[in-house]
């Protein structure tokens, strides 16, 4: 009862010890909020099954004269806590269907989010306040697609107090997409599309790794997202795509270069 | 057709359904009367299932399940439909289990359902129960077909004759099923239990597809306006999700049911044997905890 | 008139000249005897679960301190699924085969299998997906996990023979379980002893009876995704493979469909045991038989319905998830009847203290938890946080090893007598209970920890900064001091077998038939097969034969009504044989 109680008023403390991560978006929130009302169900549960075990094992212990009475069953105490048992999982069931907007539905954008959108070229679709990334597992890597062009591996940037649609895709294998602090995961599988949404109120850097077994360097496969205040996040993502053009245009000399070599002769083609 | 969407408050006051709710409990009542005054026992696990039953069809007739279906989404219409075909009849048959009906219809319904009269006849016949579960089977199918299901749905009259049908279809499965006739002839459990079997088989090839489709099949409720918050995919998912989960989860319980009461007559039917054979055989005590 | 006359066949004795058992290995190697089939299922089993576990305590050494260079990411992986396939495949799974085997036939009084050389060839089939599978440790062992999701597991990425002896190791052991599924089913169904009925099995018979019908439905659906698997791999057919059409998460549909089901039937039977082992110890009967035994059945039908639950995170529509999420925790219903009646049978009992009881009773504690975090697990939501952590690995430890893995040894301690003729030490054995009890919690409850703060299955190492050092360390220390306490019971055993105190037919004052025979049983398992009248016949038995034992101190002359070749249940219920500690 006393970890009930304190359970009840858990802080921060007790995430990722007795409750999962939260704080970064507001689904995570959630999420922990129905995880608390089923544990503390499930914790006087358990205390009732091992306490009325203990109970038994210690006052019905074999004592001399002491006879063990021979009953079969009783089917009114059987059907009363069958329906106890299906009662508790409808409460479960219907306590999951109330907070389940909260988790899956994208919270809506801070109210100056709209004007990011100009920047990133992305078409505004009407009541769409949402900034989409295309995110795209690999054998061992995750890249970032933003709606301008630009891309990122291993760290996503985004801006805060700015709805993020994450829609999540696969070149190879199976691999899962997870964020802890930023809600749950979602898994990337090759030929289908996935979808999460986050939404983070205060600059932050939040970490995450591939969820699903995907080959020898699955352990280093990291996720990095970066909230950074909106402007901050225009002028990355411009730069990011300017840096971008710079190095393809490096690359296509480089390449023009390599050919007419290796059309002189003097290079073996690589 | 109204513009505005029904809350979920509207009842409908339609004459239709309840005169033939009040009239049904009427005969009900009157035939559970008579088998309480010749036995003097109560039936109150009858009259609870029975009234449940009516109850249900109430809720699926008169609750606003009925308008909203009618127009607005598919899912509520597939619950009223899985309602009447299925978990109304069940209850309503269960009413009327033996050994009700053996004490409680007056003597000219029980000669007319005796085994030499014509009616009795064809409820025993071998044939009853392969057509009642090929008419159930019809039933579910043939509504379900995108075309008739939505001109069902425009069609006042036509809805009538497809609930008359979807009701009655699931009584006549039941029956054979739970087996409410008076005297001998009960089939075996176990082919009951198959027989419930093969109408889940059989819904499932509805409910299974509505559920996992990533495309409407409903062209009306498709393009009714979106009055309820979700989407015509998500409506049609719930469809068929909800009525796999009840037509899954009515044969469960029945399979424990049946189970049950096959160890308990089986362990019966053995003592009574036994107790033929050896006479001092001492007799189980009776008692609350069965303390022996 | 026609003078032919048919004659009817005289009737004849066919005689087979009996060849003496030459007593050495051979009679093992050529026997059908179900009860030298179980014991070696349960010596092969426990041989393989030994590897498994050195597997287990290799790769909690790799992960006991961050960035750990023990094992490389490579080697690993191939633990992974060499432990996973390993404990699942040919350890838990045939265990139960074992004590089937030994155990059904000697339960419903009946003198063999129904057909004893489809069960050497099941054992057999065994061995050879063992010895298949366990080949590849000397080229390349599979490392795509033991349910090896494609595209992980196809020609691109798995391109090596490993992943095919798993195939083949799915292929040979999945044999063998229907062979020997369909045998106990059988079995069961014609062999049982006078006035057996239905409503008087008992109650490990029923779960074995209920596994062996889940496997029958099980087995087809994944040995059809394996070929498949097989023929992608190298025939190019396309069923996976989604660069030519086909559909990974079919795959993952096809194994859980398999892989859930799976899950109850490692773990049916260890109910059915803890069914047997409460109500002897407790001194009174199982509280509601039917209920039980109903649940069981209500399980196994719930379990085909509840497979995506493995897939929430997959995309998949919401409804869909729904559904499973219901069907779910409706299953939580029978499983919860159960463990409630369980509880109950201790109720208003005379507790004795033995080893049998003690996991028993650390079943009830272990796997009530697994029970509670399964049904948040079942919540969706819930579930996309926890998924593919250490959270699910501790949850289904805590069904499968403390659920599955207390069963069993609850079943060593209950049945290591009647199978040797000698008791196991009951001071080891509750110093190996508390070792394993201690061990486990240690070892998987602060795994839920790590879990909760984000730490991925099967990552062969993590970062210093993550902070998941210390809880990693503390589950080390805990693996060791479970192994400890597994060691123990082998050495137990083994000693055991040698310089236990001799058993007597019924040392616990059973309640089954097997106790009716001596121990060990002969070949023919019992001389004179008893009538049934409850489904409790030993204590009828032993009732019977005190009050005639009585009547006959009476009047001298009164007829002793003794089954003949009772003589060992008579002198451990006159003598109270068998007490020993």
């Amino acid at each position: 009862m006393l970890l009930v109680g304190r359970l009840a008023g858990a802080g921060p403390a007790w995430a990722g010890v007795i409750t999962p991560e939260s704080g970064g978006s507001s689904n995570a929130d959630s999420i922990e909020g129905l995880y608390k009302i089923v544990l503390i169900i499930a914790t006087v549960i358990f205390c009732a099954v091992a306490g009325a075990l203990v109970f038994f094992l210690v006052r019905y212990r074999a004592r001399p004269g002491h006879v063990a009475s021979q009953i079969r069953g009783n089917t009114r105490l059987e059907l009363a806590w069958t329906g106890a048992a299906a009662l508790i999982l409808v409460v479960l069931a219907a306590l999951t269907f109330s907070s389940l907007h909260g988790i899956v539905t994208p919270a809506a954008s801070g109210d100056d989010a709209g004007a990011i959108f100009a920047t990133v070229d992305q078409p505004p679709a009407p009541g769409d306040h949402a900034l989409h990334i295309k995110v795209t597992g690999r054998q061992f890597v995750w890249r970032f697609d933003y709606p301008n062009g630009a891309y990122s591996y291993e760290e996503l940037q985004v801006p805060i107090d700015t709805t993020v649609i994450v829609d999540i895709y696969s070149l190879d294998v199976n691999h899962s997409w997870w964020v802890p602090k930023l809600g749950g995961k979602f898994d990337a599988i090759p030929g289908y599309v996935n979808h999460t949404w986050f939404k983070i109120t205060k600059p932050g850097v939040f970490t995450g790794q591939c969820a699903e077994l995907c080959g020898q360097h699955h352990a280093q496969m990291i996720a990095t997202v970066r909230a950074v205040p909106a402007a901050a996040w225009e002028n990355w993502v411009a730069t990011q795509k300017q840096l971008i053009a710079q190095a393809g245009t490096a690359d296509a000399l480089a390449h023009a270069k390599l050919n007419s070599q290796v059309g002189a002769g003097q290079v073996e083609n690589p | 057709m109204s513009s505005a969407a029904p809350g979920w408050g509207e009842w409908s006051i339609d004459p239709g359904p309840i005169i033939a709710i009040v009239l049904t409990g009427a005969a009900y009542i009157a035939c559970y009367r008579r088998a309480h005054r010749r036995t003097g026992r109560r039936y109150a696990a009858h009259l609870l299932a029975f009234t449940s039953g009516l109850g249900l069809i109430a809720v699926a007739l008169l609750s606003p399940l009925d308008s909203i279906g009618d127009r607005w989404l598919l899912s509520a219409h597939t619950l009223q439909h899985v309602l009447l075909a299925d978990v109304a009849p069940a209850l309503l048959v269960l009413g009327v289990r033996p050994p009700l009906l053996a004490h409680g219809l007056p003597p000219e319904l029980l000669r007319a359902l005796s085994p030499r009269a014509r009616i009795g006849r064809v409820l025993r016949s071998q044939w009853f129960a392969p057509v009642a579960l090929g008419f159930w089977v019809a039933t579910q199918w043939a509504w379900s077909i995108p075309v008739v299901f939505d001109t069902a749905a425009a069609h006042p009259l036509l809805h009538t004759i497809e609930h008359l049908c979807l009701l009655g279809s699931g009584v006549l499965l039941w029956t054979v099923v739970v087996d409410p006739l008076p005297g001998q002839g009960r089939r075996a459990v176990w082919g009951r239990l198959g027989y419930l079997g093969a109408s889940r088989a059989a819904a499932a090839v509805v409910c299974l597809p509505l559920t996992w489709l990533d495309h409407t099949l409903y062209s009306r409720y498709a393009d009714a306006p979106r009055a309820y918050g979700i989407s015509a995919l998500t409506d049609q998912h719930i469809g068929g999700a909800g009525m796999c989960l009840i037509e899954f989860l009515v044969f469960g319980v029945a399979f424990i049911i049946v189970f049950l009461d096959l160890l308990g007559r089986e362990e019966q039917g053995t003592r009574v044997t036994e107790r033929a054979s050896q006479p001092d055989l001492p007799k189980p005590a009776r008692n609350p905890l069965n303390v022996s | 008139m026609a003078t032919t006359t048919s004659l009817a066949p005289v009737p004849q004795i066919a005689t087979h000249r009996a060849e003496p058992d030459r007593g050495d290995w051979t009679s093992w190697v050529t026997t059908t005897d179900h009860k030298r089939i179980g014991i070696l299922y349960l010596v092969t089993c426990f041989v393989f679960f030994m590897v498994g576990g050195v597997e287990a305590l290799l790769m909690r050494s790799q992960l006991a301190v961050p960035n750990n260079t023990l094992i490389n990411a490579e080697h690993y992986n191939q633990l992974v699924t060499m432990h996973g396939t390993t404990m699942i495949f040919l350890f838990v799974i045939p265990v139960w085969a074992g004590f089937a085997n030994y155990m059904v036939p000697l339960m419903i009084g009946a003198r063999d299998m129904a057909f004893p050389r489809l069960n050497a060839l099941s054992y057999w089939l065994f061995v050879a997906g063992g010895v298949v599978f366990y080949s590849s440790v000397f080229w390349n062992p599979p490392d795509a996990g033991w349910f090896s999701y494609t595209p992980l597991s196809n020609g691109t990425y798995s391109p090596t023979a490993g992943q095919d002896t798993w195939i083949y190791l799915i292929h040979l052991t999945g044999l063998a379980s229907a062979i020997g599924a369909i045998n106990i089913v059988v079995t069961i169904a014609t062999m049982r002893a006078p006035g057996m009925g239905w409503g008087r099995l008992p109650l490990f018979c029923w779960g074995v009876l209920t596994q062996a019908i889940m496997l029958i439905v099980a087995i087809p659906v994944i040995a059809g995704a394996v070929t498949m698997l097989l023929t992608d791999r190298h025939f190019h057919t396309c069923y996976f493979d989604p660069r030519c059409g086909g559909s990974p998460l079919l795959w993952q549909h096809l194994f859980w469909f398999f892989g859930h089901p799976e899950v109850y039937i490692m773990i049916l039977p260890g109910f059915g045991v803890i069914s047997e082992v409460l109500p002897v110890f407790a001194r009174k009967p199982i509280f509601g038989y039917r209920a039980i035994a109903a649940s069981t059945v209500g399980i196994a039908f719930l379990s085909v319905l509840v497979w995506a639950h493995h897939m929430f995170t997959a995309p998949i529509p919401l409804v869909v998830l729904a559904f499973f999420m219901i069907s779910s925790m409706a299953i939580a219903v029978p499983t919860g009847v159960k463990v409630i009646n369980w509880v109950a049978t201790l109720w208003r009992g005379s507790i004795v203290f033995r080893t049998p009881l003690y996991f028993a009773c650390g079943f009830l504690v272990l796997f009530t938890l697994g029970g509670l975090s399964g049904v948040m697990l079942a919540i969706f939501p819930i579930d996309w946080q926890v998924h593919g952590s250490y959270f699910v690995v501790a949850h289904f430890h805590f069904v499968l090893v403390a659920g599955a893995v207390s069963a069993v040894m609850a079943a060593i301690y209950f049945w290591f007598p009647k199978m040797t003729g000698r008791m196991l030490s009951e001071s080891l054995g509750k110093l190996s209970f508390w070792f394993q009890f201690v061990g486990f919690l240690v070892t998987f409850g602060v795994q839920h920890s790590l879990g909760l703060s984000g730490m991925p299955r099967r990552v062969y190492t993590y970062n210093a900064d993550t902070g998941w050092g210390t809880d990693n360390l503390i589950s080390t220390i805990g693996a060791f001091i479970l192994a400890t306490g597994v060691l123990l019971t082998v050495f137990n055993v083994v000693r055991s077998l040698k310089y236990g105190v001799v058993a007597g037919p019924d040392p616990w004052k059973a309640n089954t038939l097997e106790w009716f025979s001596t121990s060990p049983p002969p070949a023919h398992n019992f001389d004179v097969i008893p009538k049934v009248t409850s489904v409790e016949p030993m204590k009828d038995l032993r009732a019977q034969i005190a009050q005639d034992s009585r009547n006959a101190r009476a009047t001298p002359t009164a007829r002793m009504r003794l089954p003949v070749g009772a003589a060992g249940a008579v002198q451990s219920a006159t003598s109270g044989g068998g007490e020993h500690v």
